[in-house]
């Protein structure tokens, strides 16, 4: 207890160790605070020559109202849209026609489909295609009404409703809202974290696994500079997995402040479980790695390649799914895999005790020799 | 004399290094670029044309939804993309965990009731992810609004029809009417694409995703091989410094050779193993670029100057092993996240985009995307100078301050 | 040849490490700077080295150069990487290397005995006299040592006091910065450094007393 007091007195000393705690939770905010703004994947410049009030002004209008994965700026002349096409400001320009609505009734009279908008690209590709469904789904609903309107016309004789009462009836009956729900395999629902943001929590966590490396590091500068002389070699372990519970309680804390600002710390029991076990979960795993390699320089080299297997393999950027026995061995994939699937704690509990014993293990072998 | 003479001592000490060094930095070029290789060829962002399998849990057997999977696989310009295969919700999640399949879909019993009634109160749900949302968990949510406009509006449609029919009209002719008017608007969705007319310029959209990102790979090896190179910083002598001062080579003398021979070791350690590359994949064919491997090297000549000078910085300002480690690796993703070496930098709204784009790391990706396509950044290359001279700056001044501490 | 020192000043920050300090030493003796941890002794050095500037004073090298000093600081400048015979090529050219190792100085520390070497495989004794070899190439006139001879072992320490007794023999001044006790004994003259002043101390024999003037 007392070394893990003065330990932590050590560390809070070297303002460099400080300044990479404190840099986090500033960086978390400065980000969440510059990604709240407008983005998107792909940006699309909207132009109708259209007047305002009219259907393709409105339907301009909704594409930058509503919530989308596409970024839309709308241009007030074709020439300037597609001038931001040409100098990459935009990735596609779309182009609503005048009288959109007049050519919605022929095609809804001739029960046929044809070209009422214009898209100009660069060049096509997968993505862009996407992108277009995008605005077919748009103008589809407006179709679908002047269908309806045509089939009524046609089908009734004599006593017809206004138009107006047909607008009525359409927008009363036809419901709002998404037909789908996105869900997490234990059921749960999607929270829809903004893109940019969604990814930071895993890329915490790996910065966790590194303050882990870190405390692997400054223990084996302490041996080398002879603060272990006086203590047994088999009881070493024990004063390492003290500098390791100080450091990553340090970063727990700070992950922990980071999360608040990211504003995921809904269940906050959970949360503190969860992140329980993943501390103990690299603390196993930086110190089977402490023990396997030997020197500093080795630990060092190890470091980028651990953690770009982090950024690959565990569910952060992409969810590969593939090689569940080698993900398994990296402890932010359980982590992450465990916040929307609590059944995920076992294998957590499974991969303590394995590390525990792993480490019994090896440090009994290292001194044996 | 004496510099060229310190110059050619650090030279020497370089190769002995090397030695470590240069191993170090090939498993890290070997991580890399199997890691873009499996994400490129294998993984999710794989361009080539893959059929998604998209498991589907609950009754299809009915005639409507059948029908419209059906409908999908069939006549649908996405039944190039997408298989859907009917399973069990157990089947599914092994499936699903196992990677079998790319995401699934659970129709709940009653989901029909509600779409045919109306209430579209029971949503069908999907599982595209476990973890974390990657890219595609986005996009599939946008792809299920699209599909809920064009299921709501035909709805809507139908809808409204029959209840116009039923006060206006022969309600005895509405399920033929209705039949109608159904097929009408499947044929509409099933050509919906055609609601747009597509002109293409002819203009390079910019670079391919493969360019992109082995711009990205490359860059970031780059960045992280300040750490492969930590002996090179982290063995120096401290003592050393001071007496190099006394005999008449200065902090920015001592600076100035180390760096030029730091550079040179960085210079070794990039081309040799891409020259390696580009002469195995026959000068980068893989690339589809129509620059050639010498220019592709050339163009990072200036990107190395302004990365050593950096990591000099670094090692010159931060002298804890550990916090440097750390430090860097943060810097390093950190920077290299916002500047777009893992989502494309038009991801970002503007602020972070700019941002992303003057800090070393995007600096270096418009310098070296930009000679991909043959083009020239001056404001790459104004904004890199000004990163070497402030690097070099800050460095000798750490020299300078380090030489004449206080030790007693 | 005389070393003159006058009114030499150093803070670091709040700290006034030097205040004033003022002596001259002249050519062929051993001047002896004594005090406590920290006092400011490896400073006095550093300043007269060149390395760091002093705030305030000055000092002079009368009948000589300032670039005729040499400088043995407390650790060991060296290229852990690179043998004995690289590190002393960036000091010497190969002439005076060739003769220095053949009749000079450096067989005089005895460096021959471990040329091929790394220096990292060496030694402290080994890189303190590959040390002291480095520091004396341009044939310095005034020899500045701090601690040449802590953590040495007793061998060591009799080649460098020979090599101290050999400098001074021909005609050379050393200011040595030590704790050492035979060091303090072949110090022809003693100063004290206490509180940033510099006194000069009658050795009667009893380090006793020293250290309670320490204190």
């Amino acid at each position: 207890m007392v070394w893990c007091l003065l330990t932590e007195k050590r560390l809070l000393k070297k303002i460099s160790y400080v300044a990479v705690l404190l840099i986090v939770p500033f960086l978390v905010f400065g980000l969440r605070q510059a990604a709240s703004r407008e983005a998107g994947m792909m940006t699309i410049g909207l132009y109708t020559p259209a007047e305002e009030g009219s259907l393709s002004d409105a339907l301009l209008e909704r594409f930058m109202e509503e919530k989308s994965v596409l970024r839309f700026l709308r241009y007030e002349t074709e020439e300037e849209a597609l001038e931001a096409l040409t100098g990459k400001i935009v990735d596609a320009v779309w182009i609503l026609p005048e009288d959109l609505e007049g050519e919605l009734v022929k095609l809804a009279e001739k029960k046929m489909v044809r070209p009422v908008a214009r898209v100009v690209e660069r060049e096509d590709d997968v993505a862009l295609t996407f992108t277009r469904e995008v605005l077919c789904s748009r103008i589809f609903p407006e179709l679908a009404y002047q269908t309806y309107v045509e089939y009524v016309d046609r089908k009734l004789d004599g006593n017809k409703p206004e138009k107006e009462e047909l607008l009525e009836r359409f927008e009363r009956i036809q419901r709002k809202g998404n037909l789908f729900r996105a869900e997490y395999l234990d059921g749960t629902e999607d929270s829809g974290d903004n893109y940019v943001m969604a990814p930071i929590r895993g890329l915490l966590a790996i910065w966790l696994v590194l303050s882990g490396f870190a405390g692997i590091l400054y223990q084996k500068q302490d041996e080398i500079n002879g603060l272990f002389d006086a203590i047994p070699e088999r009881k070493r372990i024990l004063y390492s997995f003290g500098m390791q519970a100080v450091v990553l309680l340090n970063g727990g804390v700070i992950y922990l402040v980071a999360c608040k600002i990211l504003g995921v710390l809904d269940h906050l029991w959970l949360e503190l479980l969860l992140l329980l076990f993943l501390l103990l979960m690299i603390a196993f795993f930086c110190n089977v790695i402490g023990l396997l390699v030997k020197r500093m320089e080795g630990i060092g080299v190890l470091i980028p390649v651990m953690t770009l297997l982090m950024i690959a393999f565990c569910p952060i950027f992409i969810d590969i799914r593939k090689y569940w026995a080698m993900q398994s061995l990296l402890p932010p994939y359980l982590y992450l895999k465990a916040l929307h699937g609590v059944g995920y704690l076992k294998y957590m509990s499974i991969y303590v005790v394995f590390g525990f014993f792993a480490c019994a293990l090896l440090n009994q072998i290292k001194y044996r020799r | 004399m004496r510099y060229l003479k310190y110059f050619s001592v650090q030279l020497k000490r370089t190769l002995r290094l090397a030695v470590g060094v240069f191993p170090t930095a090939m498993l890290l070029f070997a991580c890399l670029g199997a890691a873009a290789w499996f994400l490129l060829n294998q993984g999710p962002l794989a361009e080539r044309q893959q059929k998604y399998q998209i498991g589907v849990v609950g009754k299809i057997d009915d005639t409507y939804l059948g029908f419209g999977i059906y409908a999908i696989q069939t006549l649908d310009v996405s039944r190039f993309m997408v298989d859907f295969i009917p399973m069990t919700e157990e089947e599914a999640r092994q499936a699903f965990r196992n990677d079998k399949i790319a995401a699934y879909i659970k129709v709940p019993e009653d989901f029909l009731d509600s779409l045919i009634y109306g209430r579209n109160d029971v949503p069908i749900s999907y599982v595209a992810s476990e973890g974390q949302k990657g890219i595609g968990g986005y996009l599939m949510e946008e792809l299920a609004v699209v599909v809920s406009k064009l299921v709501t509006s035909a709805q809507g449609s139908i809808y409204s029809f029959q209840d116009v029919i039923r006060d206006y009209g022969d309600a005895s002719q509405l399920g033929e009417w209705t039949d109608e008017i159904n097929l009408q608007l499947i044929e509409n969705v099933l050509a919906r694409t055609k609601l747009a007319e597509l002109t293409e310029l002819g203009l390079s959209k910019g670079l391919l995703m493969r360019q992109y990102y082995f711009c990205a790979v490359v860059l970031l090896y780059c960045f992280l091989f300040g750490i492969s190179s930590a002996s090179f910083f982290l063995k120096r002598n401290e003592d050393l410094g001071k007496w190099m001062k006394m005999r008449g080579i200065g902090a920015a003398a001592q600076v100035l050779c180390e760096y030029g021979v730091y550079l040179f070791m960085m210079m070794a350690c990039v081309f040799l193993p891409l020259i390696g590359v580009g002469i195995a994949t026959k000068s980068f064919a893989f690339l589809k670029t129509k620059v050639y491997m010498d220019e592709i090297l050339k163009a990072l000549v200036p990107i190395l100057i302004m990365i050593s000078a950096m990591h000099f910085m670094i090692y010159e300002t931060v002298r804890n092993p550990v916090a440097n480690l750390l430090l860097q690796f943060l810097g390093v993703i950190g920077m290299g996240y916002v500047s777009g070496y893992i989502y494309p930098a038009s991801f970002f709204p503007k602020g972070i985009a700019f941002v992303g784009s003057v800090l070393p790391t995007g600096v270096a990706l418009e310098g070296f995307s930009g000679a991909m396509l043959d083009e020239r950044s001056g404001m790459a290359f104004g904004l890199g100078c000004l990163y070497v001279t402030a690097f070099l700056v800050l460095a000798v001044l750490m020299r300078k301050r380090m030489i004449e501490r206080d030790n007693g | 040849m005389k070393l003159e020192i006058k009114d030499l000043k150093k803070k670091y920050g709040k700290k006034l490490v030097l205040d004033g300090i003022s002596f001259s030493a002249d050519e062929g003796t051993c001047v002896g700077i004594l005090g406590g941890n920290g006092c400011g002794k490896s400073t006095l050095l550093s300043i007269l080295a060149g390395i760091v500037r002093a705030d305030s004073g000055s000092f002079e090298v009368t009948g000589g150069e300032k670039s005729c000093i040499g400088y043995v600081p407390q650790g060991t400048p060296l290229f852990e990487e690179l043998s004995a015979k690289d590190n002393l090529k960036l000091w010497y050219d190969s002439q005076s290397l060739k003769k220095e190792l053949e009749s000079g100085v450096l067989k005089l520390l005895g460096v021959n005995e471990f040329l091929t070497v790394p220096v990292r495989k060496m030694s402290g004794g080994m890189k303190k006299r590959l040390s002291i070899g480095c520091a004396v190439s341009g044939s310095p006139k005034i020899l500045l040592m701090d601690e040449p001879t802590a953590a040495l072992d007793i061998a060591c320490k009799e080649n460098i006091y020979e090599y101290i007794e050999n400098f001074k023999k021909n005609g050379g001044l050393i200011l040595l910065a030590t704790h050492d006790v035979h060091e303090i004994e072949l110090c022809d003259k003693r100063y004290v450094i206490k509180d940033g002043k510099l006194t000069e101390w009658q050795y009667d024999g009893d380090l006793r007393k020293l250290a309670q003037w320490i204190k």
